[in-house]
C-alpha cells in the first residue's frame, strides 16, 4: 500500500470510531485492528492518538464548512443563504449516521486544558463564524454573524438534547425576524 | 430517626457525587470514589442507590431544581416580561464567569451517556423543558410566548459556545440577540 493511502486509511478508520463511540472510548488497538495494520505502521504515520484526533478535527473541519458553504451557494440573498445553511443542518441531523456535531462532541470529552485540541475545535467554529460574516457583509449586517453563530450552536445542542428538529426550525424563525 | 439517617446517607452520597460528576465527568467517576469521598460505608450506599445511574438521576433532579429556582429568582427581580428575559441572560453572564463553572450540568451529561440511557435523557429533556416553560410564562403576558423557544435556543447556544471559546462573549451576544428579537416582535 502506498504511504499516502495508508495514512488515509488509518485516519478514516480513526475518524469513524472517534465520531461514533467517542475519543476516550477509542483505543489505539481498536484502530489498528479495524484498519488491518500493525501497531508499528500506525506509529510511523502518527505519533499518538492525539495526533490522529487533531488531523480528524482538521479534515472534518474543512469538509463540514465546505458543506455549509455549498448549501449557501445555492441562493443569492444573504437571508436565504443563512436559512439554506439551517436547512442543511435540518437535513444533516436526520441522517442515520449522524451522532451530533463532531466538534461539540469532542469539546465535551475534554475536561480542560488540552490546548492543541481546543484550538482545533475553535478553528472550525471560527470558520463557521467567518462564513456568516462573509454572507452578511454585502448587506452591511456583519454584526449579526456571531448572533447567528449562537443560534447555530443552540440548534445543534437543542437537537442533541430533544432529539427533534424543532430547535433548528426555531433558529430559522429567529433568522427570518432579523431581516 | 431511622428515616433521618437514611436521608443523611442519601444527601452525603448525592453531594459528593454531584461535585465529582460535575468536575470530572460521569464516566470518569467510579462508584468507589464516591463511596470513599462521601465517607459512607459501601453497603449503605448500595442500600440507598442500586446503581451509579441511580445516583446520577438523583444528582440531575437536585441540580435541576436548584437551576429552576435560580433562573426564576433572576426573572423575579424585574417587572416587565422583556426585562425578565434579559435578567435570565444576565444571570448566565455572571454564572459562566464564576470560579468552578465547568459548563451546563445537563449538556455535560447528555454528551457522556449512551443513547439508550432513556430515563437520563428524559430527565435532561424535562429540565430543559422547564427552562422553555419559564420563557413561555414570562412572555405570555406580553403576547410574545411564540418567542420562548427562540430564547431557549439562545440560552443553550450561549452555554455551549461559552464552553467552546471559554469566553463570555457568546452569552453577551445571545443577550443582544434576545433583546433584538423581543424588540422587533409584532403580533
Amino acid at each position: 500500500m502506498k504511504k499516502s493511502s495508508l495514512r488515509a486509511t488509518i485516519l478514516r478508520t480513526a475518524s469513524h470510531l472517534f465520531y461514533r463511540q467517542g475519543y476516550s472510548n477509542t483505543g489505539i488497538n481498536q484502530i489498528i485492528q479495524e484498519a488491518g495494520i500493525a501497531k508499528s505502521t500506525l506509529y510511523q504515520q502518527f505519533r499518538s492518538k492525539e495526533e490522529l484526533l487533531l488531523e480528524y478535527l482538521d479534515e472534518t473541519g474543512v469538509r463540514t464548512v465546505e458543506a455549509l458553504r455549498r448549501a449557501a451557494d445555492g441562493v443569492a440573498d444573504p437571508k436565504k443563504k443563512l436559512l439554506a445553511i439551517f436547512d442543511h443542518l435540518a437535513n444533516l441531523v436526520t441522517r442515520e449516521e449522524y451522532y451530533g456535531c463532531h466538534f461539540l462532541n469532542i469539546v465535551y470529552e475534554m475536561p480542560g486544558n488540552e490546548i492543541r485540541i481546543r484550538a482545533g475545535i475553535k478553528k472550525q467554529k471560527d470558520a463557521v463564524r467567518a462564513l456568516f460574516v462573509e454572507i452578511l457583509t454585502p448587506v452591511g449586517r456583519q454584526e449579526l454573524a456571531d448572533e447567528i453563530y449562537t443560534l447555530f450552536e443552540g440548534a445543534l445542542v437543542g437537537h442533541k438534547i430533544h432529539q427533534a428538529v424543532w430547535p433548528i426550525e426555531a433558529a430559522k424563525k429567529s433568522i427570518a425576524r432579523l431581516f | 430517626m431511622h428515616t433521618e439517617r437514611k436521608n443523611d446517607i442519601r444527601r452525603a452520597v448525592i453531594d459528593t457525587a454531584s461535585r465529582l460528576f460535575y468536575k470530572q465527568g460521569y464516566a470518569n467517576t467510579g462508584i468507589n470514589q464516591i463511596i470513599e469521598e462521601s465517607g459512607v460505608v459501601k453497603s449503605s450506599v448500595y442500600t440507598a442507590f442500586r446503581t451509579k445511574e441511580d445516583i446520577l438521576m438523583a444528582y440531575l433532579e437536585k441540580t435541576g431544581a436548584e437551576t429552576d429556582r435560580a433562573l426564576q429568582a433572576a426573572a423575579d427581580e424585574k417587572d416587565m416580561p422583556e426585562e425578565k428575559v434579559l435578567a435570565v441572560f444576565d444571570f448566565l453572564i455572571g454564572l459562566v464567569q464564576q470560579d468552578g463553572y465547568y459548563g451546563c450540568q445537563f449538556q455535560n451529561i447528555i454528551s457522556e451517556i449512551p443513547l439508550d440511557a432513556e430515563r437520563v435523557i428524559q430527565q435532561i429533556q424535562k429540565q430543559k423543558d422547564n427552562v422553555r416553560r419559564l420563557f413561555v410564562n414570562i412572555l405570555e403576558p406580553a403576547g410574545k410566548a411564540e418567542l420562548a423557544d427562540q430564547m431557549y435556543l439562545l440560552f443553550d447556544g450561549a452555554l455551549i459556545a461559552n464552553k467552546v471559546y471559554k469566553a463570555v462573549w457568546p452569552v453577551v451576544t445571545a443577550r443582544d440577540l434576545a433583546f433584538e428579537l423581543l424588540d422587533r416582535y409584532e403580533y
